[in-house]
């Protein structure tokens, strides 16, 4: 597959999911089960050999082991750990015999403190060494772990040449010609060959489909996971953006002088102007908003999101309500009512509510004042639909503005609504051990940050802006002391 | 207290540890003895951070126990009488781990019989607690699996500052001290007479010895698990007390870390932890743990074994319980004004004796 990302026109869009085109082609045959937590850990006896000698005398060396192993036992079909274990006490010893003579017994002590004295007698005594440290026999096993976990690596392709090998004693695959001459030559020529580019894969593939001939001990690969996983501890990585120069507190001052320039304009020229009102009070929000990044220096934070996400929205509303305005016989008060509906919406919950709410953060009492301010509620009726009808997302196409939504304002929905992305990327430090399968754990110490929304917090503002200019016409004095900083 | 899931976990632990010791019985006298040893070792290990967690949660109110510096608590001498009578929980600091240690570091010394012989009390000890009173007594690796190398090196520091305080002097390490001291005679004219009898090494008896009689009786008794024969006599004695001070610091350090009791039973331990906490009677945290420490070592000193020959251990337990035992001696320790800074060992004694007819 390698790099390739299909488009977004590649997929199939089927009542609402996007289904990728792998999916839509493949989609009753099974999923083969994954080399790193479901196969590695039966291979991966011979990783401690090929690590040890490195490529070409390990290959040798587990080459020899592996004929013996065949040899001897020719009902042992694959060269899985699982089974090598289940051999009796006696049959064990012998092959034990024959690879101590062939490695030094340590490489494989790592593999010991899973595989302890009382459950696994013989592999012990042949291999456990008492007098290394516990510490630095798991910081091996880790490591070599480590080295064949990624599917695709060429130490990986290594430790799947053997299984190969191994299914070439036994028969297993029946092959043409050629593909015996590529695994001839696989173990004799360099990794950085050319001819490795056609060999590698083909080695993977084989491996794969041998692996589908062969039931996974499911009890053996979930003690595996379960022992070395809770043995080791997390080895963590975290991001961690660095605080910056913003000016900020200048471009603040300059939008307080912009907002409150027309903020004058509305109270002296036309104070009933419910136009006007609106627009600004949007803009007030969003500059409100804006204002609480700034003297909290939330430009790294998760709650940085919920309000660049609400000046999108603001300025794709603006954007929407101006654009409609003529079609509506007063597009403004409308806005406002629905608003006030949603409002009077929870006010009349809470009336029925038996719990006590007095210590809420929602402000019933005020709430009822400002729902009841200029019409009584029982003139006003609760639209639970989007404003227009329409959702933000067509909206903002409606508005040319669809890149800010697809781009920005989806994303940040994410954050608003607590979904897996945003608390992957906000919430979860990386481990970095293959123990544990490289998982990742709760950031409860608030080590991380994310990357600033300053930048885009200034462009969508200025747009909201320039709106305002193009109605309004603001002094382009005020206007250059915002526009340098986009 | 525990929440159910650490319980659970606790209580496989130890089913799981009991297997171990088990299987591991057998073996001792066999050529896999080291194995034995070695898969203790790593069954510790692999469960040490669940262990942490447990550790971290299983105390509150300074009401958990620990044996601690001691090779087994021997339940056939009803060792486990005394150490059940204050506290809620009772831990031992599996004394196994020291061997798993040794036998890593120096084989040689684990093949001796005497030292074999150690082990296979301890194991077959640990095995009695563990099937018979596992309800009141759990088996973890305390000093050994949790030492990091920070509070192991903050142990060694403060060990060398103490013994430098004791002469008077400034050493950084063993070196230091044996360039300026060669003999037992040196050494002991740089002591003051007091701290050279304060200083003991194998037990009570000590006391009426003199230094040079007392180091000569320590190396003694103890040759095989300290072998010296090519060090001079500054490096046995230097060695010897060093052991002593830093195991008492690393004895507080765990139980500070964790709120724990060290339950002291082995005299030079005990006077060692005493040598060193006169070094802390300003830290509000370790008033409670040395105080305790203190009535439980009393309380051992006048407990008669006697007393409990013909009763059921749960019987006692429940005595425990129901007479309050560990309540009703603090309240009254507490109420005449006694606690580590005031009182002193006698009013302790008295207290002590008042409740503990109660409970037999």
């Amino acid at each position: 597959m390698g790099n390739y990302r299909s488009k977004l026109s590649d997929h199939n869009f089927k009542k609402g999911t996007f289904i990728t085109p792998f999916n839509n082609a493949f989609k009753n045959v099974c999923v083969d089960s994954p080399w790193s937590t479901e196969r590695m850990p039966e291979y991966l006896w011979m990783g401690f050999i090929l690590n040890y000698y490195g490529r070409k005398e390990g290959l040798l060396k587990c080459n020899k082991i592996l004929r013996w192993l065949y040899t001897e036992h020719n009902n042992i079909t694959s060269p899985r750990w699982s089974l090598i274990l289940r051999m009796d006490s006696f049959d064990q010893c012998c092959l034990y015999d024959y690879i101590v003579s062939i490695i030094e017994p340590h490489i494989l002590s790592p593999l010991a403190i899973l595989y302890t004295y009382g459950n696994y007698p013989e592999f012990s005594k042949y291999f456990c060494t008492p007098t290394v440290s516990v510490t630095q026999r798991h910081s091996k096993f880790l490591e070599v772990l480590n080295q064949f976990y990624y599917q695709q690596s060429n130490d990986t392709t290594d430790l799947k040449f053997l299984v190969v090998l191994y299914s070439c004693l036994t028969g297993k695959l029946d092959m043409p010609k050629e593909q015996l001459k590529l695994i001839n030559e696989y173990p004799i020529t360099e990794h950085i060959c050319e001819r490795m580019r056609l060999i590698r894969p083909t080695i993977r593939s084989m491996e794969l489909s041998l692996q589908m001939l062969e039931e996974k001990n499911v009890t053996f690969i979930n003690n595996f996971w379960r022992q070395i996983s809770k043995m080791s501890d997390c080895n963590l990585i975290g991001i961690k953006f660095p605080d910056e120069e913003y000016d900020a507190d200048n471009y603040i001052n300059n939008l307080q002088k912009i907002i409150g320039y027309l903020s004058e304009l509305l109270k002296a020229d036309n104070p009933l102007d419910n136009k006007m009102l609106v627009l600004l009070g949007m803009t007030t929000y969003s500059y409100k908003r804006i204002v609480e990044i700034v003297n909290y220096g939330l430009y790294n934070s998760i709650s940085a999101r919920g309000t660049i996400r609400t000046v999108i929205e603001n300025y794709i509303m603006i954007k929407y309500l101006l654009k409609h305005e003529c079609e509506r016989n007063d597009i403004w008060t409308e806005f406002q009512y629905y608003g006030i509906g949603l409002y009077k919406l929870v006010l009349t919950k809470s009336r029925e509510s038996l719990n006590d709410l007095s210590n809420s953060h929602v402000d019933y009492k005020y709430l009822d004042i400002l729902v009841n301010e200029y019409t009584m509620e029982e003139y006003i009726n609760m639209d639970t639909s989007y404003f227009g009808k329409l959702g933000i997302r067509e909206k903002a196409i409606d508005v040319d503005e669809k890149e800010l939504y697809g781009l920005f304002y989806d994303y940040d929905s994410s954050y608003e609504h607590g979904l897996w992305g945003a608390i992957r990327e906000s919430s979860l430090l990386k481990c970095e051990s293959p123990a544990h399968q490289y998982h990742c754990v709760p950031d409860y110490e608030n080590t991380q940050n994310l990357k600033s929304v300053w930048h885009d917090c200034v462009s969508t503002m200025n747009k909201i802006i320039h709106l305002l200019d193009s109605i309004y016409r603001i002094p382009q004095h005020l206007l250059n002391e915002v526009d340098k900083y986009a | 207290m525990l929440n159910t899931l650490l319980l659970n976990r606790l209580k496989e632990i130890q089913a799981e540890y009991l297997q171990i010791l088990r299987k591991s019985v057998v073996k001792l006298n066999s050529s896999d003895f080291l194995l034995v040893i070695d898969e203790i070792n790593i069954f510790w290990f692999s469960k040490r951070k669940i262990i942490k967690i447990i550790l971290e949660n299983i105390s509150t109110d300074y009401n958990c126990y620990v044996l601690m510096a001691a090779s087994f608590l021997d339940i056939h001498d009803n060792e486990h009488f005394p150490f059940v009578c204050l506290g809620n929980i009772h831990l031992i600091d599996d004394p196994l781990c020291n061997y798993t240690e040794i036998a890593r570091l120096n084989p040689g010394i684990i093949s001796n019989r005497k030292i074999k012989e150690q082990i296979d009390l301890a194991i077959r000890d640990n095995i009695l607690i563990l099937e018979k009173y596992n309800n009141s007594i759990v088996i973890l690796p305390i000093t050994l699996l949790h030492s990091d190398d920070e509070s192991t090196k903050l142990a060694c520091d403060a060990s060398l500052q103490l013994i430098s305080s004791m002469f008077n002097d400034k050493f950084n390490s063993i070196q230091d001290f044996t360039a300026r001291y060669k003999s037992y005679e040196d050494i002991g004219n740089a002591l003051s007479e007091s701290a050279k009898k304060q200083l003991i090494f194998t037990d009570k008896e000590d006391n009426e010895l003199s230094f040079n009689n007392k180091i000569e009786r320590y190396l003694k008794e103890n040759e095989d698990l300290f072998p010296t024969t090519n060090y001079t006599e500054s490096q046995k004695f230097f060695l010897m007390i060093f052991q002593y001070i830093c195991q008492a610091f690393i004895i507080m350090l765990k139980c500070a870390q964790f709120n724990f009791i060290p339950y002291i039973r082995f005299d030079v331990a005990f006077s060692y932890l005493m040598i060193i906490s006169s070094n802390f009677t300003k830290i509000e945290q370790l008033k409670p743990i040395v105080f305790k420490s203190i009535c439980s070592y009393l309380l051992y000193q006048i407990f008669d074994k006697e007393k409990i020959k013909d009763i059921l251990f749960d019987d006692f337990v429940n005595n425990i319980i129901s007479y309050e035992f560990d309540k009703k001696v603090f309240d009254d320790l507490k109420e005449q004004n006694i606690n580590f800074e005031q009182g002193g060992a006698n009013k302790i004694i008295e207290v002590l004796n008042k409740h503990i007819v109660n409970i037999f």
